[in-house]
């Protein structure tokens, strides 16, 4: 009986683990403030040309694909992993503003004003969604481990 | 220009491109693109003020426009992810539940 019972334990304790959803992952969420707060800079740069900002363009592809990387990399992950990849690939957002910056050369003020919230917002969503992990995933992890 | 008058004719033109292109699955589509127009009927305006006005070109409108829908796209996934994380706190509860009842059997 006491065999059995804590096969079952086991098992739970298993089942448990697999069951989880990504956790709140400290790193991503100061690395995402660190990358909006780079990329909105840089976007309020973009009405002079391109070529005087080449490098720190370069700085932020190379940020935003280490994200991409290490997102993707988690197991679990797959909806965070898709959100950096909306951020960064050329066909969407900040990977297509930095397309369109280079192939204008510069952009216009009131274009500016009006692609920043929404970079803004992509961001906001990002982080807001790093912390639903904190609250439900975690502490319900937590809840069962102190349970043991 | 009457932008209210634009945006019916949008979403009659959409309604009529997505049943020639999808059929009977254009319900979802039409649907999905009507939520588009409506929650982006403010900024669509700015913008079309914008581009009519010169301040922007067809280019930087229809970077806008896009990035609008990849924020849709991406208020989907948060909440999709957020059920997915309700679903497994569920889980671990149920979990949790018959664990508690195992501990609590005699050896």
């Amino acid at each position: 009986m006491k065999t059995l019972k804590n096969t079952c334990i086991i098992l739970i304790a298993t089942l448990t683990a697999l069951s989880c959803a990504s956790l709140y992952d400290h790193f991503t969420y100061t690395e995402t403030i660190e990358t909006k707060l780079a990329t909105l800079s840089l976007m309020k740069k973009s009405n002079s040309p391109f070529t005087e900002n080449e490098d720190e363009v370069i700085d932020l592809q190379n940020q935003l694909e280490k994200m991409e990387i290490y997102e993707k990399g988690k197991k679990k992950n797959e909806i965070t992993g898709k959100m950096w990849e909306l951020l960064s690939s050329d066909g969407h957002l900040v990977g297509s503003y930095l397309k369109l910056w280079e192939e204008k050369e510069t952009l216009s003020p009131a274009f500016i004003e009006e692609a920043i919230p929404q970079i803004e917002e992509a961001y906001d969503l990002m982080l807001l969604f790093e912390t639903k992990k904190d609250k439900q995933s975690q502490n319900a992890l937590t809840q069962f481990i102190n349970n043991l | 220009m009457d932008f209210e008058k634009l945006l019916i004719e949008l979403k009659e033109e959409i309604v009529a491109e997505a049943t020639v292109e999808f059929g009977k699955e254009a319900k979802v589509i039409v649907s999905d693109l009507k939520e588009y127009l409506d929650s982006s009927k403010e900024k669509l305006k700015k913008w079309s003020l914008l581009f009519v006005s010169g301040a922007i070109d067809k280019d930087e409108l229809a970077w806008l426009l896009k990035s609008q829908k990849d924020l849709l796209t991406m208020r989907s996934l948060v909440k999709i992810g957020v059920n997915k994380i309700k679903a497994g706190h569920f889980k671990n509860k149920i979990i949790s539940i018959v664990f508690t009842r195992l501990v609590g059997l005699p050896l």
